[in-house]
């Protein structure tokens, strides 16, 4: 089904080759052929099985369809579905079903798009290679001993093993666009503001967008402008994200500046940093201007997005209790030890690691010397790249340094933050980013390349990720 | 590398309502120690004179008519509560005689 498009999709529907319930019913078969990846966390294989048969009939009868009918969606385990499960991959909220649905997936729903699981991740979205969840490591399809990335790894598989259309995930750090990367498809982090984040459990709410991946540019710009738009519910949402995504009114011949400082770190895989500089010479360069841009504070990006997001991450997490919601200690005695264990008891490993390390920027003696400080990193690094966009319409720089890593390999914690170092200046800026297949390395991983560009401008993004996706060859 | 100690580290648990165990304690220590010292970079950068960034998004005041609405029912909030007792959450005893 990954050849087409859900305008191909709906075409054999309305021509009488094809039902949404053999859609379903393929995707859904693509799941069980998969189970040992540990993707799904819960199949929706009933209600999504129902509802397809809804739409064939609705449109038997003639009945107009919404945008999204034939578009079958996962859902990253950190969006609300009401009367679903969300737990965050955490063992704190095991127990939590949602009493209502996200804006995202109600807007989803009235279109008609169809919902078909919900998908491991690292508890709360913390993490880079999807091992700190809850119900064990996601696989990556092209090694079963690989990480798929993270900390949205089920989401990049659900789409790499062709069991949905698009997969909605988040991004605080790059948790859509690296999975994406290290699992052959496309993933894209909208402008900050551009999708309500109603519904989305926090981590570090000035960072947080719900992110979409799939293998067409045009299916992820589908479900883009049905769930943007401003919201009740989040005040953080600006008009802006109102005015429809457009790819007609990108322009044909595009400034790009190739950021030389991230292909020459020395951080960066030898392969990842060959493929991308003949991705940029052999077939950027044709059709568009290229130039280096000049970016010289990659080095202080990941303190900055840590301490920031660590802080965020402590005092949103701080709703975790045991009194309202969610897992609570048995065998306390006073109320403070009833927190204490819940908590305790309920976070994993690394969550505890970032609420304390958010404890601590955040004390007194130190919230000048870090929290301060890295909101004024923040603003230097927002005027410093805002600057350099005046001259460019995107930038092209690496998603990850790294190729797929082993689920059993031992990295340190500083070392797997530190691979962060190329998806996380978007989130601190605010700006759209996605990342692209563009080829794999010797041993057949994948390798993608990042477009980062001004907020609002996600038809940019789109549309190179049509022009060049590896997938759109296909 | 800044010196992190296990006390400071047991303040911290305090002010998070966490309570780790002595393996995870030692853990974090050597976790935050390398981590405070990568976050050290930032002092390299001449940060003087710049103002805080504390929102991402230039939407300031989103003003709305303040108007009732319904929310969610009792029923429906309890409903995700580990201890319930009729219309109310319920948690161990904190006040005593």
């Amino acid at each position: 089904m990954k050849d087409l498009t859900l305008e191909e999709i709906r075409h054999k529907v309305e021509t009488g080759e094809l039902t949404f319930v053999q859609v379903a019913e393929y995707y859904l078969a693509q799941i069980d052929a998969h189970a040992d990846l540990n993707v799904y966390i819960e199949v929706w294989q009933e209600d999504c099985l129902a509802q397809a048969k809804a739409l064939d009939a609705k449109l038997a009868a003639g009945q107009s369809l919404g945008a999204l009918a034939g578009a079958f969606i996962s859902v990253k385990d950190v969006i609300c579905v009401a009367g679903r499960s969300v737990t965050g991959g955490s063992k704190i909220l095991q127990s939590y079903k949602s009493p209502f649905d996200a804006t995202a997936i109600e807007r989803i729903k009235e279109a008609d798009g169809i919902l078909i699981g919900r998908t491991n991740c690292d508890e709360f979205a913390m993490g880079s290679d999807n091992r700190n969840s809850y119900y064990g490591p996601v696989k990556n399809m092209i090694g079963q001993d690989k990480v798929p990335g993270g900390s949205s790894g089920g989401s990049a598989v659900s789409v790499q093993i062709d069991s949905c259309l698009v997969a909605l995930g988040s991004d605080t750090g790059g948790s859509v666009r690296q999975p994406a990367a290290l699992t052959g498809v496309i993933g894209l982090k909208p402008t900050y503001g551009r999708i309500s984040r109603y519904g989305l459990l926090a981590y570090a709410s000035s960072f947080d967008q719900i992110g979409l991946i799939g293998h067409n540019a045009s299916d992820i710009l589908a479900v883009l402008n049905v769930a943007k738009n401003t919201c009740a519910n989040d005040g953080t949402v600006s008009e802006m994200s109102n005015n429809p995504v457009d790819l007609e009114e990108v322009g044909e011949k595009l400034k790009l500046g190739i950021m030389a400082s991230a292909f020459e770190h020395e951080s960066i895989n030898e392969e990842i940093k060959e493929k991308s500089l003949e991705f940029i010479e052999g077939q950027l360069a044709v059709n568009h201007d290229i130039s280096p841009a000049s970016f010289d504070y990659l080095d202080y990006v990941i303190p900055t997005y840590y301490i920031l997001t660590s802080a965020e991450a402590s005092a949103n997490l701080s709703r975790y209790d045991g009194i309202r919601y969610g897992y609570r200690a048995e065998n306390s005695e006073s109320l403070d030890e009833l927190y204490c264990n819940s908590r305790t008891e309920g976070f994993g490993p690394e969550v505890k690691r970032r609420i304390i390390t958010g404890t601590y920027v955040l004390s007194s003696g130190y919230h000048d010397a870090y929290y301060k400080k890295a909101q004024k990193a923040r603003r230097f690094l927002v005027n410093t790249f805002e600057a350099l966009m005046e001259e460019y319409d995107a930038i092209i720089a690496p998603i990850t340094p790294k190729l797929p890593w082993g689920i059993e390999e031992e990295i340190s914690t500083v070392d797997l933050y530190l691979s962060d170092i190329f998806s996380v200046l978007p989130n601190i800026i605010g700006y759209p980013a996605i990342s692209i297949p563009i080829g794999h390395s010797k041993e057949g991983y994948p390798i993608g390349i990042q477009i980062i560009t001004k907020s609002w401008n996600e038809n940019k993004l789109l549309k190179l990720a049509k022009e060049f996706s590896l997938e759109h060859q296909l | 590398m800044k010196d992190i100690t296990i006390d400071e580290v047991k303040n911290l648990e305090r002010l998070a309502k966490l309570n780790l165990s002595e393996e995870e304690r030692t853990d974090i220590v050597d976790d935050l120690k390398s981590i405070v010292a990568m976050f050290d970079k930032l002092e390299e950068l001449d940060l003087d004179g710049i103002e805080p960034l504390r929102h991402i998004t230039e939407v300031t005041n989103g003003w709305r008519e303040d108007e009732a609405k319904p929310s969610l029912d009792i029923e429906k909030a309890l409903d995700n509560a580990p201890s319930k007792s009729d219309r109310y959450f319920s948690v161990p005893k904190f006040m005593h005689k």
